[in-house]
């Protein structure tokens, strides 16, 4: 579990997605890996959770020796042509691909995946963890190579997605990380991501990870004296109280604490780095 | 006039609960209300009285005032592309499989489907405000750029690009083959698919003219309408609700803290006392926390209001209508 070599982490906007792979970058890291972090149209989170100013296009080095980069739309995209294409009429060449690929979603999502996928399978990095879109938008993400493999009958795109698709089905090389807070919503999105996994058949290398868990108090009860220490068991104990049955339903493979008081992002990160089941 | 009401934020934040209190809080004083969710949140479902949300606007059981609707997202783009072009290029656009491979795909056209139905509610004037729990799209400042998304798509700069700069009638594209933009893009993609792609933006044109004065209709509400910044005391959502303040449409913001621990704990508890006293200690860490990070708003003009974090969640209607703090509600609603 988590050792794959190339784990692509999800989850619903705002469960901590960002930190968990960074945490899960740091956790492979210290096992002595070479670390790829990778964010994929996630948001700014990355950098922070990993102690970097900025992701570039470009891998540079971040907390604990993980590398940090971003997945850059238009580098993706000239960098696809380049690959594809050779040198000649590049300029034009990219130009006409860029339009195609804002006119045509998939396409945008083979060229991002294919970059992810490249840098997992070039062996250059024992790991590579992507904080990949949220939930709701991850499905057109997991989605676009069958649907251009179906739409486009032949020639280089439907080569790429047909390669991207082995890979995201490939069990021993690709895991899907599926982080949620235990609340209803936030695990019903990871639900949708797991049919949608089923559906199109991906790995069944899965992981659900619970975050920001209420640990046990250490009462059962509010103390009789209705101070603020009250008040705070109260609360304390009423959202346990709700989490708790989300929590048994769900039947997390891992539970990360909500560890109070930690504000900063790259502490928060490497303390989840030391709870996350990384041997 | 209907006043339109925006609650943006980031994924996770409590949108849904919020727009269903701002709507709640305006409702209980009698006046006429929409709340209008794209999310299917069955809380606010529960929380209204209402076992389901549909299409068409219900009212709330026990709350005259108040109707509740949730939109169709994935049914809206479609309905978009029918509403803005004549029927036979409707029908071929929605046959066509690239578009059927897109329709379900393209979260601007489903939020743009969203604020153009709104606009349409709110020019029927039945309401005096509406309640909008915007959809979340890439970064919560996407909904209020979805009306110059859509533009650029059916503006056809892809056309272009494939044909040269004069828009051709159907057909023409095919005769165009010997360009050597073609023939890239034909080493590009493979391709029956760029056939399929000109037919669809030819037809996509036609839908441009339409598409052009609607969107000027809905940038003009986003720009008259008051807007919701709802956020929690997290750094990622913190960086979402200072971008709406200083991007977003209008002048009319109010910032809302959800889930805030008093500040007053920020001093209390014992780290090595009873485990009260200990409980105290962490959540007081909390408290410290958010408040170090609603230190970040100083710089702004707003002055963010606080919504506590309660448990259980908000049930009823009185206990969604008293969530946000009454000065707060005022502002809203002014």
């Amino acid at each position: 579990m988590l050792d794959r070599r190339l784990l692509i982490v999800t989850g619903k906007g705002g469960v901590g997605r960002s930190a968990v792979t960074a945490a899960l970058a740091r956790a492979r890291a210290r096992r002595g890996e070479r670390v790829l972090a990778l964010a994929l149209g996630a948001g700014p989170g990355l950098a922070a959770h990993l102690g970097a100013a900025e992701l570039t296009a470009v891998p540079r080095t971040a907390a604990e020796g993980v590398r940090g980069s971003e997945v850059v739309p238009d580098a993706a995209l000239d960098e696809y042509v380049r690959r594809r294409i050779g040198a000649n009429p590049l300029r034009l060449a990219s130009r006409v691909f860029r339009v195609l690929a804002h006119a045509v979603p998939g396409i945008r999502d083979i060229v991002l995946l294919g970059k992810v996928v490249f840098e997992a399978t070039e062996g250059v990095w024992d790991a590579v963890v992507v904080d990949a879109p949220p939930a709701g938008q991850i499905d057109s993400t997991l989605r676009a190579p069958s649907v251009i493999e179906s739409l486009v009958p032949s020639g280089t795109v439907h080569d790429e997605a047909a390669r991207l698709r082995t890979v995201l089905q490939d069990e021993d090389q690709t895991e899907i990380v599926t982080v949620a807070t235990p609340d209803e919503l936030a695990l019903s999105e990871a639900g949708g991501v797991a049919a949608t996994a089923d559906d199109l058949g991906l790995t069944r290398s899965r992981v659900l990870i619970a975050n920001r868990v209420l640990e046990d108090p250490g009462f059962s009860s509010p103390p009789p004296e209705d101070f603020e220490s009250g008040a705070a068991a109260r609360l304390h104990l009423g959202l346990r109280s709700e989490q708790q049955p989300l929590l048994s339903a769900a039947r997390a493979a891992v539970h990360l604490p909500l560890l109070f008081g930690l504000s900063s992002p790259a502490e928060i990160a490497a303390a989840l780095a030391d709870l996350v089941p990384v041997r | 006039m209907t006043k339109v009401i925006f609650v943006t934020g980031a994924g996770g934040v409590g949108k849904t609960t919020i727009a269903g209190a701002v709507a709640s809080g305006a409702a209980v004083v009698g006046t006429s209300t929409l709340v209008v969710t794209v999310d299917p949140a069955r809380r606010l479902a529960q929380a209204l009285g209402l076992s389901v949300l549909t299409n068409e606007p219900s009212p709330v059981p026990g709350l005259p005032a108040l109707e509740a609707a949730m939109l169709d997202a994935t049914a809206s783009w479609e309905a978009l592309v029918r509403r803005h072009t004549d029927g036979d290029t409707a029908e071929r656009l929605v046959a066509n499989r690239f578009f059927r491979a897109i329709a379900d795909r393209f979260p601007a056209g489903q939020a743009y489907a969203a604020a153009e139905e709104t606009a349409h509610l709110a020019e029927s004037g039945q309401y005096e405000f509406i309640v909008v729990d915007t959809p979340p799209v890439g970064g919560a400042a996407d909904f209020f750029e979805a009306p110059s998304r859509i533009r650029s798509l059916v503006a056809g700069r892809a056309l272009r690009v494939l044909t040269g700069p004069a828009i051709p009638g159907r057909r023409v594209l095919y005769s165009l083959t010997a360009r050597p933009v073609l023939r890239l893009a034909d080493r590009l993609l493979g391709g029956p698919l760029l056939e399929d792609i000109g037919e669809f933006l030819i037809d996509l044109r036609t839908t441009y003219d339409g598409i052009r004065a609607r969107t000027g209709d809905v940038e003009a509400l986003f720009g008259a309408a008051h807007t919701v910044v709802a956020t929690t005391a997290d750094p990622g959502p913190m960086a979402q609700a200072r971008r709406l303040l200083s991007h977003g449409p209008g002048t009319a913001k109010t910032v809302l803290v959800n889930r805030t621990v008093p500040a007053e704990w920020a001093s209390l508890g014992d780290a090595g006392g009873d485990p009260y006293a200990r409980n105290l200690a962490r959540w007081g860490g909390e408290a410290r926390r958010q408040q170090q990070v609603l230190a970040s708003l100083a710089d702004t003009a707003f002055s963010p209001w606080a919504i506590p974090l309660v448990t259980p969640a908000p049930t009823s209607i009185p206990e969604l209508a008293s969530l946000v703090p009454a000065p707060a509600l005022d502002q809203i609603l002014s």
